[in-house]
C-alpha cells in the first residue's frame, strides 16, 4: 500500500513553496528571543528598584534564598524545557511534576529561613505578585513564540511546564527583591504567580504550541 | 467463520497465512534520522529522501485509520509538512520515527474531531495476508482478519494503538512509547492485554484450535 505517485510531487512542492527555518536559523532566533525576554525581565526589575529593595535582610540570605530558588529554576528547566533527544517530548508524568512540585517547593523554601531575621516591613504580597508575574510572562511568551505550532502531543501539559519553567526564572528575581518569607505574604506574592504563570502557560499551549493543519 | 489458530505473538488463519510485519527496521530508521538532520541542518534535497523512506509506513498508518484514499494523502502531506515547518526544532540524534508517526496520529485525531466521526482502522490485518493461492486458505484468513479486526475495535484506543504501532508498522516498542508519550513497560503490557483478547476470542470462536499463550 503506497500513496499515489502524484503524492511526492505534491508535497515536494508545497515543501518548497512554504519557507521554514534552518536549524541555524532556528537557534538565532531563539536566542535573540530569549534574550530579549531576558533583558525585558531585568529592566523590569531593576525599574522596582532591584535588588537593594531587599536592603533590609542580610545579603548572604538574600543570596542564599536566591540560590535555592536557582536549583528549583534549573530543575523546572530539565523536566519543562529541555526534551533530551526526544522529538516528542518528555512523559506526561515528568512534565506534570514542576507545575505541581515547584509552588509548594517555593512555600517550603522561604519558609525555612522565616525568623532568621527581622522582616524590615509587612505587606501582603501584591507587588511581588505584579513582579513575578510580568518577569515570568515576558519569558513564557518568548518561549511559546518559538515553540509554537511545534508539538504533536500534550500540548497544554507542556504548555504548563514551561509556564512553570518561566514562573521559576522569575522567582530568583522576586527572591532577590522581596525580603520577606512569612507564609502569607509568600504565598499572595511568590506562590501566586509561579501558579498564575503555570496556568496562562497550560492556556497558551492548548492555544499556540499544538500543531494545526497548514 | 473459519477456524484461526492464535499463537500468542501473532496470529495465523490456516498454514501460515498470515505474514508476520515488517521488522522494526532500524536501519531505515537511522537513514531517515540521518536525512532529517542533514534536513535541518539545510540540506534541501534530504528532505525527498525522507519521503521516500518514511511516505509508505505513514500511509499505511494513516490508511488504515482514514479507510479513504484521498483524505489518508491529505494527512500524510500534512504530516511532512509538518516536519518541514518545524525542522529547526530537530534535536541532533533525534529519532524521527516516533515524531513522525506521533504527528500523524495528532493530525487524525484533530481532523476526526473536526468532522465528527471517528473511523477505527480497518484493513490491518488483510494487508499482512500472504496468499497462499488455496481459496479456502484465503476465506479462512480473510473471515479470521475480519474477526480480529472486529475485536481489536473493542479494545480501548491507547491498546489498540499500540498493538498497531508495535504490530502493523513496525515500530519498535521504544518507538511506540515515544509515540504514545509513555514507558515501554506500558506498551508491553497494552500489547499483551490485546494478546489476551485475541486468544480469548480465539478460544470462544474456535474451541478446538490449538492455542498457546504468549512467547
Amino acid at each position: 500500500m503506497t500513496p499515489s505517485s502524484t503524492v511526492r510531487d505534491r508535497i515536494l512542492a508545497s515543501a518548497a513553496k512554504q519557507p521554514s527555518r534552518t536549524r541555524a536559523q532556528g537557534r538565532l532566533r531563539a536566542s535573540v528571543a530569549y534574550g530579549l525576554a531576558i533583558l525585558a525581565s531585568i529592566l523590569y526589575f531593576e525599574s522596582w528598584g532591584g535588588i537593594s529593595h531587599s536592603a533590609g535582610r542580610p545579603k548572604s540570605l538574600t543570596f542564599a534564598i536566591a540560590g535555592g530558588a536557582t536549583l528549583m529554576a534549573l530543575g523546572a528547566s530539565t523536566l519543562g524545557f529541555w526534551r533530551g533527544r526526544s522529538m516528542t517530548g518528555r512523559s506526561q508524568t515528568l512534565l506534570a511534576l514542576g507545575p505541581l512540585i515547584l509552588p509548594w517547593a517555593t512555600l517550603a523554601w522561604l519558609f525555612l529561613f522565616h525568623g532568621r531575621y527581622v522582616e524590615p516591613f509587612a505587606r501582603i504580597g501584591w507587588r511581588c505578585a505584579g513582579l513575578g508575574f510580568g518577569c515570568g510572562a515576558a519569558l513564557l511568551v518568548a518561549i511559546v513564540w518559538v515553540r509554537k505550532r511545534t508539538l504533536a502531543r500534550h500540548a497544554a501539559l507542556h504548555g504548563a511546564a514551561l509556564g512553570a519553567t518561566a514562573a521559576a526564572w522569575s522567582a530568583i528575581l522576586i527572591d532577590l527583591w522581596c525580603p520577606l518569607t512569612n507564609v502569607p505574604h509568600a504565598l499572595v506574592g511568590h506562590v501566586a504567580p509561579i501558579i498564575g504563570i503555570t496556568l496562562l502557560g497550560a492556556l497558551l499551549g492548548r492555544l499556540v504550541l499544538g500543531i494545526r493543519p497548514r | 467463520m473459519g477456524s484461526f489458530v492464535y499463537e500468542g505473538e501473532w496470529w495465523s488463519g490456516g498454514e501460515g497465512a498470515i505474514s508476520s510485519t515488517e521488522s522494526s527496521g532500524s536501519s531505515v530508521g537511522a537513514a531517515a534520522s540521518a536525512a532529517m538532520d542533514r534536513y535541518a541542518n539545510g540540506h534541501t534535497d534530504a528532505f525527498a529522501e525522507l519521503y521516500d523512506l518514511l511516505s509508505d509506513r505513514l500511509y499505511r498508518f494513516l490508511m488504515r485509520r482514514t479507510r479513504d484514499t484521498g483524505h489518508a494523502e491529505e494527512l500524510l502531506q500534512q504530516t511532512f509538512l509538518q516536519m518541514h515547518c518545524a525542522r529547526e526544532t530537530y534535536v541532533t540524534g533525534g529519532d524521527v520515527i516516533p515524531w513522525a508517526f506521533c504527528i500523524a496520529r495528532r493530525l487524525c485525531v484533530d481532523a476526526f474531531r473536526k468532522s465528527g466521526r471517528e473511523v477505527l482502522d480497518s484493513d490491518g490485518f488483510e494487508e499482512h495476508v500472504s496468499p497462499s493461492g488455496d481459496p479456502e486458505d484465503l476465506l479462512r484468513t480473510a473471515e479470521a482478519a475480519r474477526h480480529f479486526q472486529a475485536v481489536l475495535e473493542l479494545a480501548p484506543e491507547g491498546q489498540r494503538v499500540a498493538f498497531e504501532l508495535t504490530k502493523l508498522d513496525g515500530l519498535s516498542l521504544a518507538e511506540a512509547a515515544d509515540v504514545l508519550g509513555t514507558t515501554v513497560t506500558a506498551v508491553k503490557l497494552r500489547v499483551h492485554r490485546i494478546h489476551e483478547l485475541l486468544r480469548e476470542a480465539s478460544r470462544e470462536d474456535a474451541p478446538a484450535a490449538s492455542i498457546r499463550g504468549p512467547r
